[in-house]
Formats: C-alpha cells, structure tokens, sequence
C-alpha cells in the first residue's frame, strides 16, 4: 500500500501545474516562516548594519555552543549574519532553516497532492484545495511564539484575554502542524490509492471520479453526525466561554462589564452562571448544526478544521455582530461601527474561530472510525 | 485517534477544572502582597529561559563612535557609578533586558523590563556571600520581567527586587538608580561616557523596538492597557503614565513624575524618613534625596530657578550637591528610586502611598 501511495504522489507530481504551485507555496512558506521567527529582518527606513559596509556578513565565534541555544519552542538562536542591504538582514540559524525547509516541503507535498487529485478528478475540487492550506497555518503561528507580546500588540491588546490562554498551547504548535501536514498528505494519498484499482490509468480515473460523485451526494445525514456536533460544540463553547469570561467590554455607561454578563443580558439576568447556561446551551446547538449541515464533509481532520473555522467565522457575522447586538437593543453591526467596541468585536471574532476550530477538530476526532471507503452509500 | 463520546466529554470537562485553578488570585482590596501571592501569579511570556538572552561579556564604545547607531532622541539608561560613566541604550536592551555587569565595587546588573517601562540596578548576594548574576526566566508576573539567578536559581520579579522562592526567598536586592534619558541629554552632561555596543555575542536587528515606539504616540509604551492579567487595578494615574517608585523599611510610595516635572522639588516625610524628590531639567530625570542637613531634616524650596534649602539658603544642583552658600561642596544621600508605569507598580503595591 505505501509503493501504492508514492505511485500516486508521483502522478501528482508529474502535473506540471500541481507541480509549480506546490513548489511556490513551499518556497513562500520556506520565506515566510524564516521572516516570522525573525531570521529574515526587513526594516524599511531603519539602517540594520549600524554602518558596517553592504553588503557584508559576520560569525559568532562560539557558534557550535549557541546554534542549539532556544529562544522559543522550536525556534533556535542565530550564528550569523547577512547583511544584504541597509533595510534587508537575514539572521543564519541552521536549526531554523532545516526546520522552515521541512515545513516548506510538508506544505508544498501536500498542495501538490490535492491540485493534482483535483485535476485527476478533471474539474471536481471537493475539499481538497482547502485541507494543505489550513494544515499549515498552526506552523506560521509557531514563529510568533518567540515573542508573544508582539503577536498580541499585533492583535490588538484585548486579545491578551486569550492570548494569554494561547502561550500554554503555543509549544504544541509545531508538532501539530507537522503531524497534521504528514498525516493529510498521507490520508490524501490513501484515498487515492482505496479508490483506484491497480489496473490501467484509464479505469483508475474513471473509478476515482465516480467514486468522488459519491461522497459528493452526500446521502444519509447520520444520527451521529448531530450528536458529534453537539459534544464539540459544547467542548468549543467551554474554550469560548473561558475567554468571555476574562474579556471585559464598555457597557453605555461608561463602564466595563465581563462579556459573560452582557450573554446574560440577552436573556435578561445579570448572573454569570445565567451567562454560562444559556452560552453552552448556544454551542451545543451550534455544533448540532454544524453535524447535520457539512458532518459529510468534516470527517477527515484537516477540512473539518478549515469548515469549523468558516463556520465559526458565520457564526461571528450571524451571532457576534447582529443578533446580540440587535437583543441588547443595539443596531446591528454596531460593535464595528462604536470605536471602543471595535476590540470587543474583534475579541468576539478570534473567540468565535477558535470555538469553530475546536468543533471541527473535536468532530473529525469523534468521527474517526468512519473512513471514506466504508462511507460508501 | 478515536475517543468515545463520552470519553470526550469527561476530558474537556477536568480541562476546565483545570483552567479553573490557574486563574490569578486578584483581589480588589488594597491589601500588601506576600511572596506566595506572587509566586501563584507567575504566568509564561512565552520564551523559555534566557531566551531573552542577558548580555553577559558586554562591551563598550566610545562616544563618538556610539552615534553611528543612536539617535539624539533614543532611550539610554545613564549610569554614573563611583567614577565609572556608561549608557546602556534602550534600543539594544529591549532584545536583552539584563546586562551582567561589573564595576569596581562589586557587580551590578542593569535590568530593564519593556512591558512595565522600569530600568534598574541590582546588586545581591546569596546566603554564602556569592554575588549574584541574572538570567531572564521567560516568565511574567503582572507583566514585570521575572528575573532568576544562576547562584541558588531563586525567582526575583524586577519591580518587586525580592527573590520569592528556592534558597534566596525573602532576600532583598539592593537598588542602584539609573537615569532614564535621552542619547543627546546624557552626552551633553556626560562627554567621556563609554556606552554598551551592539556587539553583544547574539544577533538581533537592534535597529527595531519588537513592543512599541518612544518617538511615536499611540504605541504600546504610551496607550492601551497591559498585556497581560494585573493583581490588582487603580485609575488614578493612566495605565502608562510614568511615576518614580521608592522603597524604604519594607514601605513603598510612587511619587507623580509629571507632577515633579512642574514643581521641580517635593518635599516628603516617608517611613521615617525625610525625602526630597528633585526634578533635573538637563536629563528630564527625577532622583530621591535624604534631605537631612547637620543630621536634621531639612526643607528645600523651589523658585523656579534655583533649588535652595530652608536651613541655610544654599544653592543645590539638581544632582543634590550644593553649588553655593554655607553647605558648598556638601553632597544629599540619594536613595534609590526608579521611573516605573503606574498599572505595574500599583498592581505589586496597592499599599503603595501616592505623592502628587
């Protein structure tokens, strides 16, 4: 089965376009990981080399012992310097770069396999444009963990709620996006293999294209799918709730109050524990929803995770911005349109992603022992 | 890997039993810190430790050298130091926040925390006499830097200057004052000044400030709130507004620095003892002075111009030694203060008394 499976890695690869767009998203990646860990500086206006010549590089003489010194989880300290133009360094770690290279490849693998699959199917894309992309953003994360602080300026201080809440999970990163990178590239590759048979490239993707239609018609929506729904939705709902809890926002007065409260409000109690009750009671629906709307498409891990993100994201325009709003006797979309409500949607908008990246990710987990062959109706 | 539902459920439930307990204990009293109360609050920055690496072998340049990377507006912390001048500038700092110095007397460390605006000095020793030296632990305590050392490898929030756990807890750090100015300022009053290098053993882009801007308004160091949770919260002062925090005999007081910028002297009674506050013009500092004269308290008055003081009407400079008059030559004691945002100093001392 794995000589099966790099067979088709090289059908892919043989795509020219698979080919070249893999190779430039893996190049990208490669440079802008490097430029997120700090290894490639660009500082428009600002004069990096202090006055030494240009272009020029320099060695730190006790490298062997620095290159393995960390100066974040997996992100390592640089031994030497480029210095290419006055606005323009790059920082050398080996570590580093070995690192953004395997990331880079991981990437640009598993472009390439899913636009190769697409273009194997002639025209079908399904979820397969969506599952590298998304697979690959927890690794751009991790080289902001070297300086969180900067990461939430970046986004605004009231993220630092949950922001804070994210350093935990920050050294997780990494490896998170390795083994998802590696096993969607691996469970792309495995449906191509069950659904091919191993004689003529004709029949195979004949096969493989009415066997696509099939998962595409979706048919029964299962039972399981809702209850699924509901468990990671709850499980999402207590991350989301967590954050609304240490979130404060401007209440008309002038004050501040705990989003938790303001959630209670819309029932019209002022208890947090209210707050909770009906913010769970929420989720949980939600996530039933989201079981019985796209289950069919959110069983293998990587595309559950970009829906549940695009669901959440919905979710935010539906719940955050216009129906709270309009039950606590605000316009809708008010929260962007008031400047110091600005940060409390914004708040609201990265809750709501990660209360959807949870419910995808705790649904494909619980969804797990359906695999795509036994799913056929 | 595939969980039954119920499997799944019962994990995120004791996920938020966990959560529940690392919770920062706040209180909305003003009631004085103990180290275990510190200690509870110690959340992770992010880096691990000496992540932020401290300069250990730092090296130093000549003044005209130093103005191929600095500004005349920069950040330097000024340190004069029994006959030894040096400016440490904020721009290389930031990437480093603890320089491991030495100077005739012993050594010192010059410790900066970007995220609570705070540079000072410690000097220390461990139990059998060993100075200490510091190492950035990654880790946060209402936003504050929590030092370590590499001794007895004891826990030391910079703004608090008390090691909070291991061999040295309860130790107290003694303070060296530093003069938070500018590049221009500090060259002006101080020509012969060596100042810290960029070759500091590590590469970072030194010409960029990773939390904010001094030459911009509207940056971190000057708007918006903290990162990170407080223990304890006042708004009688914004949030980053600048105030000069003093210590003595287990007490603390944050005097006003913009209300020192415009009366030039304040006069104070605090724990004890008789403090004076003198705001210098040529460095836009503020120091802390013992104002005792032949061994008594004394009142220094302010005309604008000139600082005199009650007893004898002589004339004293801004660095507390007296210029003119029956005391000439005659120096006041200063006693260690550092330049400090509010929301940070209250959240460590909400005890602390204000002087305005």
């Amino acid at each position: 089965m794995f000589r099966r499976s790099l067979n088709h890695l090289s059908d892919c690869l043989r795509d020219r376009v698979a080919r070249r767009v893999g190779l430039s998203i893996g190049v990208t990646f490669v440079l802008l990981y490097l430029y997120s860990v700090g290894n490639i500086v660009i500082s428009l206006g600002a004069d990096l080399a202090f006055g030494r010549p240009i272009p020029g590089a320099s060695v730190l003489s006790d490298w062997p012992s620095k290159m393995w010194q960390p100066t974040a989880p997996f992100v390592w300290e640089p031994v030497a310097a480029v210095y290419l133009t006055r606005s323009v360094t790059l920082f050398v770690s080996v570590p580093n770069s070995l690192l953004a290279l395997l990331l880079g490849t991981l990437v640009g693998l598993n472009m390439a396999v899913a636009i190769g699959r697409a273009r194997i199917m002639a025209g079908q894309a399904g979820g397969g444009y969506m599952s590298g992309f998304f697979s690959s953003l927890p690794a751009l994360l991790t080289g902001f963990t070297c300086c969180v602080p900067t990461v939430i300026l970046a986004l605004g201080s009231l993220a630092a709620g949950f922001s804070v809440a994210a350093i935990a999970v920050a050294p997780y990163f990494l490896p998170l996006a390795v083994i998802a990178l590696v096993a969607n590239l691996l469970w792309s590759l495995r449906q191509l293999s069950c659904a091919l048979p191993t004689t003529g490239t004709k029949n195979r993707v004949q096969t493989f294209v009415k066997y696509e239609q099939k998962i595409q018609r979706g048919g029964i929506i299962m039972r399981s799918d809702i209850m699924n729904g509901i468990a990671a939705g709850l499980a999402g709902g207590v991350v989301f709730g967590l954050m609304m809890q240490m979130m404060t926002a401007p209440t008309p007065d002038g004050g501040r109050m705990p989003m938790m409260a303001m959630v209670a409000q819309v029932v019209g109690s002022d208890s947090i524990a209210v707050g909770w009750i009906y913010h769970l009671f929420n989720s949980a629906v939600i996530g039933g929803l989201f079981g019985w709307l796209l289950g069919a498409r959110a069983h293998s891990s990587a595309p559950a995770l970009a829906w549940g993100a695009a669901y959440g994201f919905v979710w935010w325009i539906l719940g955050g911005l216009i129906l709270m709003p309009v039950l606590l006797g605000m316009p809708a979309f008010a929260p962007l349109m008031m400047e110091p409500m600005r940060m409390v949607a914004f708040g609201s908008l990265v809750g709501h992603v990660i209360y959807g990246v949870i419910l995808g990710g705790g649904f494909a987990m619980l969804a797990h022992g359906l695999t795509g062959v036994t799913r056929r109706v | 890997m595939a969980l039954s539902r119920r499997e799944f459920l019962m994990s995120m439930a004791g996920t938020m039993l966990a959560a529940g307990t690392l919770w920062p204990a706040a209180s909305a009293l003003a009631k004085e810190w103990s180290l275990e109360d510190f200690t509870k609050n110690i959340q992770s920055g992010g880096p691990p430790k000496d992540g932020i690496p401290p300069i250990d072998r730092p090296k130093y340049i000549a003044a005209n050298e130093a103005g191929r990377f600095l500004q005349a507006t920069d950040i330097v912390f000024g340190l004069d130091h029994g006959g030894t001048v040096k400016a440490y500038p904020q721009k290389i700092l930031v990437w480093h926040e603890i320089v491991n110095d030495e100077f005739d007397g012993g050594k010192i460390s010059v410790t900066y925390c970007p995220l609570t605006g705070s540079a000072v000095g410690f000097s220390g020793r461990s139990l059998d006499g060993t100075m200490l030296s510091f190492g950035t632990s990654g880790k946060l305590v209402n936003s504050n830097l929590v030092m370590y050392d590499r001794q007895t490898d004891s826990q030391w929030p910079q703004i608090l200057g008390i090691g909070i756990d291991g061999k040295s807890k309860g130790t107290v750090l003694e303070e060296t004052t530093l003069d938070w100015t500018t590049w221009s300022r500090w060259r002006a009053q101080h020509p012969e000044t060596r100042v810290l290098s960029t070759d500091t053993g590590y590469f970072r882009s030194y010409g960029r400030d990773p939390y904010g801007s001094y030459d911009q308004s509207g940056t971190y160091y000057d708007s918006g709130g903290p990162l990170f949770p407080l223990m304890a919260k006042d708004d009688r002062f914004g949030s980053k507004e600048v105030v000069l925090g003093v210590k003595a005999n287990g007490r603390r007081m944050a005097i006003h620095k913009e209300s020192l910028r415009q009366k030039q002297v304040i006069n104070t009674n605090f724990s004890s003892l008789p403090l004076i506050a003198i705001y210098d013009r040529e460095l836009d500092v503020g120091r802390v002075f013992i104002r005792e004269l032949r061994g008594k308290p004394s009142t220094f008055v302010s005309d604008g111009n000139r600082i005199l003081d009650k007893l004898t009407h002589s004339e004293w400079t801004a660095g507390g030694r007296a210029s003119a008059g029956k005391l000439e030559g005659s120096r006041l004691k200063q006693h260690p203060s550092y330049d400090v945002m509010w929301f940070a100093w209250y959240a460590f001392f909400p005890e602390t008394e204000v002087v305005t």
